[in-house]
């Protein structure tokens, strides 16, 4: 590995996702981890502009960090929730299992990941750069995927209909 | 580029989600005082547009095509599964309307939901790309978390909506990672794309697919995933459970049709043989000490899937006919006997249903139409001739024994025997018991009895003469 | 950096995502943890897009982003409709049903 400036940026960039992801998991206020789900957003939105994927990186934060956390915060707030009991304290044959079937998991993903992609692929592909445009995304978008990008619509029709019906106070 | 070929081919894709659309609108037009009118003029308008999109499925039962973009295949394997798909669908609002009065939760969202679910299962059985396998499985689940949770004022109904979605959003993340695996290795998402390509069988391209396989073994509910079955059909409406049990797994079974003849997964027979038996091993034995009547069916509906599972050791065209006879059968016995359960739910005074057997009790003595009907849904679930549940099992055992598999149908016909005797349990309370105290019928429903003799008849006429549906089916590969 | 490293990050991530959800008691932040398998999800995606040279892993992070945005939605009115009527969204007291 080359200590470029680029390379120092995407590893401070995935050092901070990390390093946030474990912070989420670990505390026991809600809106702590909520906060700290955040900040690993931004950093993934950093990985992908060191991935030449501008539009990706800049929806991320829009729809992740603006609405869908926004949301989530809204929600904890407005149920007024108490923190977890400490990790420490509910230590259990349960919790430890959990972590090493994590960890199982990582390492059999990881490892076949690791030797499937072993010196091949060592630079982005030249085109990332003009891939990753508004232009062409929406291009596409718009034109290959418009049957899928129609289908979806009615995802989001669904789940505003039946957000509705759940959880609005008098629904007669 | 979308062509008006396109839509000509796709008319009941169109119709279903247009229906859901219209059915949305329909409750907003008319005004509360006129509620009764609204949810009538919804129901037989859900009814119409079903019945409409059934027609033309077979007419589209001999064609052949790519439409779309490449995004959805019209061919013979996709208009039945559709046909089965509506049918169930079909018996499941014929079935609701008394149901949700009864319950007072009789909403127009119900039906647009109820249609909105049934395009996504459309979507995931004609899909030729994993974008719209991934669009359509979250549309019916994200319908399904709903509906589980429709009776929001009761405990049981919102902890069987979380437990479903959270482990359904959980296996999302697996069905991702697996499509996202396949994609780095072949570069598409596209059924038509990664065929050309033809993949070598490498460690990471398989991973790929074992954690698609994963997502579907959820849901459809087989064995190392099986454990939010009881729970979630438990505590969600009836009607809902019968839909979700018969017509949800039916779409589950569809897509993975496709994806196992797509991805030639046919090296993989000993872990679908496991699968398979342990399914129907956990399925039969914890069914035999179940006191609650819903929970005896969900641990059966387990049983079943792993029946089904059977017919997955070698996708030919044989075993698809096979998958495809038990799916018929099974979203028909299925199906009916919740209608049953519904009209039966006994009532208490906090106005929890209790489904317990033993409000089964002299059934026979009180309701004798309504005992005989779920009589003839036990016995064809339990496969005894002449039901259509017989035959499906004897094509998924003897699909099995052509690919040299005689001994998983062995063990598979020896299980469904233990099988028999929770179902005829059942049937001994009600015919050979006394009533225990007041044996109510929460109601009576013209449109759920029409549905359960809709139901019984196909039973009936596809025992009979199985050669009804078979005739349909020559055609596939 | 090779696409190696961008795996291995994601792969992580989500293993962490995994651990959370096995872990955690609290409703909400079981559905954080499965929001951040989704995100790691992404991340493969996009990155085998950029070294493939290829778009549709990028056209696939946007459908999973708008179906992340829904199930949002719909597990969030599960949990409070849960909430009004059992005051409580800890898993281990969600118990009427057995697990």
């Amino acid at each position: 590995m080359i200590w470029n400036a680029e390379n120092i940026i995407t590893l401070s960039f995935a050092i901070l996702a990390l390093g946030s992801a474990i912070m989420m998991i670990t505390r026991r206020n809600p809106i702590t981890s909520a906060l700290y789900l955040i900040v690993n957003f931004f950093s993934i939105s950093g990985v992908y502009l060191m991935l030449r994927s501008q539009f990706v990186a800049i929806i991320q934060i829009l729809v992740y960090a603006g609405a869908i956390m926004v949301l989530f915060l809204f929600v904890i707030m407005l149920l007024n929730l108490s923190g977890e009991k400490k990790m420490m304290e509910t230590f259990s044959y349960k919790k430890i299992s959990a972590i090493i079937l994590g960890l199982m998991l990582f390492a059999s993903l990881g490892i076949t990941a690791f030797f499937a992609f072993f010196g091949k692929y060592k630079t982005m592909n030249p085109n990332a750069e003009i891939m990753g445009t508004i232009q062409s995304v929406g291009k596409e978008l718009y034109t290959t995927y418009s049957f899928p990008f129609e289908l979806v619509s009615f995802v989001l029709l669904a789940a505003i209909v039946g957000a509705i019906v759940l959880a609005q106070k008098k629904f007669e | 580029m979308i062509n008006s070929l396109d839509f000509a081919n796709s008319i009941p894709l169109l119709i279903i989600g247009g229906a859901g659309l219209v059915v949305m609108l329909l409750e907003t037009i008319f005004p509360k005082s006129q509620k009764g009118t609204s949810e009538t003029l919804i129901f037989y308008f859900s009814l119409a547009a079903i019945v409409a999109a059934i027609t033309f499925s077979f007419g589209d039962l001999t064609k052949n095509f790519i439409i779309y973009n490449k995004f959805i295949r019209v061919n013979t394997l996709t208009s039945v599964l559709n046909i089965v798909l509506l049918t169930g669908i079909f018996i499941t609002v014929l079935s609701s309307k008394n149901y949700l009065q009864q319950e007072k939760i009789n909403h127009g969202e119900y039906y647009s939901l109820l249609m909105f679910s049934l395009f996504g299962m459309m979507l995931m059985g004609q899909a030729n790309d994993l974008i719209v396998v991934f669009v359509g499985l979250e549309l019916m689940s994200i319908c399904f978390y709903v509906l589980a949770g429709f009776m929001r004022r009761k405990v049981e109904s919102n902890e069987s909506a979380i437990k479903y979605f959270l482990l359904g959003a959980f296996l999302t993340g697996f069905l991702l990672l697996g499509i996202a695996f396949i994609y780095g290795y072949t570069g598409s998402t596209n059924y038509t794309a990664i065929t050309d390509v033809h993949p070598q069988k490498d460690t990471f391209y398989l991973l790929g697919l074992t954690l698609v396989f994963i997502a579907f073994i959820f849901k459809t509910g087989s064995f190392p995933l099986q454990m939010w079955i009881p729970d979630v059909y438990q505590g969600a409406p009836t009607v809902v459970t019968g839909m979700m049990s018969s017509v949800g797994k039916t779409a589950a079974f569809g897509a993975l049709i496709s994806f196992f003849s797509i991805f030639a997964l046919n090296n993989i027979p000993m872990v679908v043989a496991m699968v398979a038996i342990l399914t129907m091993l956990y399925g039969n034995v914890v069914a035999l000490v179940q006191s609650n009547i819903k929970r005896l069916l969900a641990y059966s509906s387990i049983a079943h899937a792993g029946y089904i599972m059977v017919g997955f050791l070698s996708i030919n065209s044989f075993s698809i006919r096979a998958v495809l006879f038990y799916l018929v059968s099974y979203i028909l016995m299925q199906s009916g006997a919740f209608i049953i359960i519904s009209m039966v739910e006994e009532k208490t005074g906090d106005n929890t249903s209790k489904n317990t057997l033993e409000s089964y009790k002299g059934l026979g003595k009180t309701n004798p139409m309504l005992s005989l009907l779920m009589t003839i849904f036990l016995f064809s679930l339990a496969g005894i001739p002449p039901f259509a549940g017989f035959w499906g099992k004897y094509y998924i055992f003897l699909s099995a024994i052509q690919v040299n598999y005689l001994w998983v149908a062995i063990i598979g016909i020896l299980l469904s025997l233990v099988g028999v005797y929770y179902y005829i349990k059942v049937i001994l309370y009600m015919w050979f018991y006394e009533p225990v105290g007041e044996t109510t019928i929460a109601y009576r429903s013209d449109f759920s009895y029409t549905a359960a003799v809709i139901s019984v008849i196909g039973l009936f006429a596809f025992g009979v003469y199985p050669d009804l549906i078979l005739r349909y089916l020559r055609n596939i590969i | 950096m090779e696409l190696n490293f961008y795996l291995i990050l994601a792969l992580l991530l989500f293993s962490i995502g995994v651990i959370g959800v096995l872990t955690r008691r609290n409703a909400i932040v079981v559905f954080m943890c499965i929001e951040l398998m989704l995100n790691s999800v992404n991340l493969v995606f996009v990155s085998f897009s950029s070294f493939l040279g290829n778009l549709n892993g990028q056209i696939f992070v946007f459908f999973i982003m708008t179906v992340a945005a829904a199930e949002a939605a719909i597990g969030l009115a599960i949990i409070i409709a849960l909430y009004r009527n059992k005051s409580t969204i800890n898993l281990d007291e969600i118990n009427i049903l057995k697990w």
